[in-house]
């Protein structure tokens, strides 16, 4: 049973309201004046007043209410709806309860609606579903929540008390990636991850020559006996690699319309380091996350799936704060281990970032670059001179991307899981290429 | 470029989705039949409108007390505005008849008129009050309104409707009688309501 984050119960007898004021004072004014001047009009004015006020009196008497407000899960996924429930229950007729539910950004109102009025009928049991839907990730408020009950003609109220503010934390929603692309380098010597480096394994990598310490039960006969010389089935080993994930957050454009919606460049960075550190975590490899935003932060070495909610709580914190210490390229690149392969999620915006993209490179690091610049946060252009600025931007931007590939660093925009699987492997295919070895 | 400011334009215009013009143009309509029963109720006090000041006085007076009310619901307006109508209609009546100039004893549809009138004032105000600009609003809320307001005002209506109809009922007993008991109830019950209840236990949140 998921913990509950909130709850309330109440039970209260109804108090008059303003509505039980008036119907009084009415009665007893046109009463006393019709009565002192002998005017049964006046008195016949006064008769709907004072039916009300009888008839008001009389039910609120025998009404008892309880309120139960309940939300529980202090935790849930974009996307998926928070469970926020009010019970009411009563022994007499309510005439409207309002429910006034306040959430701050990054959680919606299913239908946009804030507010909400009902009637319940006498010995009824009646659950509101308050609506509430985390949109977007991040650390939401819920509340503070107000009930409103009125009863008997509107005479009578109860006061149920405000629910006060609540943190609801909202993952990152996490995308379907399933990658069979073997990483560059491998770092440990056992896992799940397919690594490039031949050996004892289970997928197929060639047929070569017999070399002294062959098992015996690698040797493919049917090729020995074709060539006329022994021939072993050589294969990929499985090993766990390291990913070091680049989040740059040092600007967020795009509009950010939450999950199913449009989404700015930050949550794309963060939703893709999500998916990627969930597919690496699951596979056994070692997972970094760096923020490269103003400042930079960063998060121990995460292995093994349980550190997938390590992970995205400290994604949550990413936003364009003034935390951390201020970086610079050289010592972003010192966080990342030689062997690792980097993936730097960032919309191309910062120089920092590509001359850090560019170190690492120098170094002979595998970067993958996701490009998650919203397609259209790209600046307007309303008269001549902003049509050449943004021309020379895009012209820049382009001239950017290219230096990149060209130095191996495949650049991919974040549109679909399936561009950064070609991505990696066109580096898991670089990486078996000859290179020259200085001498 | 666009702003960087995303999920706090994104949290204005979720608030503007929910402003519905629907609810907008209900509560609207509300509003329009409130101002319409206080103009009714004006005119039934006022009789009409002719070349009297004093007519024009009342009718400017309760006007000004009915843009009021219209304006902010659940305020003492309502009050000020159905207590005024009985002072001036019975101002205004006793005004015509000591001066000789109408002769009138108002028709007991008149009466009866200016009953619903007030009351359906003094209903209004109540479910404007409570019902928020921007809530979805259940029709069962409103039913349950209506079932309500005809609870109290047709029994209402037909003992007014009794005392102004019948020849004798202001020399009669039936006056006195439906009169005392009435006022008998509107002090009674709500010193009933409100008188302190030092045995009750407190309601307060059980948890």
């Amino acid at each position: 049973m998921s913990p509950r984050l909130a709850a309330s119960s109440y039970g209260s007898r109804p108090a008059p309201t303003a509505v039980l004021v008036r119907l009084s004072t009415v009665s007893v004014v046109l009463l006393v004046a019709g009565l002192g001047l002998g005017r049964p009009d006046v008195v016949a004015l006064a008769a709907p007043f004072t039916v009300a006020l009888f008839l008001a009196v009389r039910r609120a008497r025998s009404a008892r209410v309880e309120a139960e407000l309940e939300i529980s899960r202090a935790e849930v996924v974009e996307g998926t709806a928070l469970d926020g429930t009010l019970t009411i229950r009563t022994t007499g007729d309510l005439d409207a309860v309002v429910v006034d539910v306040q959430v701050g950004i990054g959680l919606a109102l299913r239908d946009g609606v804030r507010r909400r009025a009902i009637a319940v009928r006498g010995g009824e049991e009646v659950v509101v579903n308050l609506g509430i839907v985390a949109a977007r990730w991040g650390h939401s408020a819920v509340g503070p929540i107000h009930v409103n009950i009125v009863t008997a003609g509107l005479a009578f109220a109860v006061a149920v008390p405000d629910r006060p503010t609540h943190w609801l934390t909202v993952l990152p929603s996490v995308e379907r990636f399933r990658s069979d692309a073997s990483l560059p380098y491998a770092v440990t010597a056992a896992g799940s991850h397919r690594s490039l480096v031949r050996g004892d394994g289970v997928d197929f990598a060639g047929i070569r020559p017999f070399v002294f310490g062959d098992r015996l039960r690698r040797v493919n006969w049917r090729v020995s006996q074709r060539t006329g010389s022994l021939q072993v089935v050589d294969s990929f080993t499985e090993r766990a690699s390291e990913v070091v994930v680049l989040i740059d957050s040092a600007q967020d454009v795009g509009v950010s319309g939450g999950v199913g919606g449009t989404a700015s460049s930050l949550d794309a960075a963060v939703r893709a380091a999500a998916t990627v550190t969930a597919h690496h975590l699951r596979r056994g490899d070692a997972v970094r996350l760096v923020d490269v935003g103003t400042r930079l932060r960063f998060l121990r070495r995460l292995t093994g799936r349980r550190d997938f909610v390590v992970a995205c709580n400290w994604l949550l914190d990413t936003r364009l704060a003034e935390v951390g210490e201020a970086w610079v390229p050289d010592r972003v690149a010192a966080l990342a281990p030689p062997r690792a392969t980097v993936l730097a999620l960032t919309p191309l915006l910062d120089e920092r970032m590509t001359t850090l993209v560019a170190r690492l490179r120098q170094r002979g690091q595998p970067v993958v670059v996701v490009d998650t610049l919203p397609p259209d946060a790209v600046p307007r252009q309303l008269d001549v001179y902003e049509a050449l600025a943004r021309r020379m931007w895009m012209m820049e931007r382009e001239r950017t991307v290219a230096l990149l590939v060209e130095s191996g660093c495949p650049v991919v925009p974040w549109t679909t899981t399936g561009a950064l699987d070609r991505a990696l492997r066109e580096l898991s295919v670089a990486a078996l290429a000859p290179r020259a070895a200085a001498r | 470029m666009s702003s960087t400011r995303g999920p706090v334009l994104d949290g204005i215009r979720a608030r503007l989705r929910a402003y519905s013009s629907r609810r907008y143009a209900f509560l609207l309509g509300l509003a329009v039949l409130h101002l319409g029963l206080m103009v009714a109720a004006g005119w039934l006090v006022a009789g009409q409108i002719g070349a009297n000041p004093i007519r024009v006085l009342v009718i400017g007076l309760l006007g000004a007390v009915a843009a009021f009310v219209i304006a902010s619901p659940g305020s003492a307006g309502a009050l000020v505005f159905i207590v005024g109508c009985g002072f001036f209609y019975l101002m205004l009546t006793a005004l015509e008849t000591s001066i000789g100039a109408d002769d009138r004893m108002p028709h007991p549809f008149q009466v009866l008129g200016l009953a619903a009138a007030l009351f359906l004032v003094h209903a209004l105000d109540g479910l404007r009050e409570i019902l928020p600009p921007n809530a979805s609003i259940d029709p069962t809320v409103l039913t349950r309104w209506l079932r309500r307001v005809a609870e109290a005002l047709v029994p209402g209506l037909g003992i007014g409707g009794l005392l102004v109809v019948l020849p004798t009922a202001s020399g009669g007993g039936t006056f006195w009688l439906v009169g005392a008991v009435a006022l008998l109830l509107a002090v009674g019950l709500p010193v009933l309501v409100l008188r302190p209840r030092p045995w009750a236990g407190p309601d307060d949140p059980t948890s």
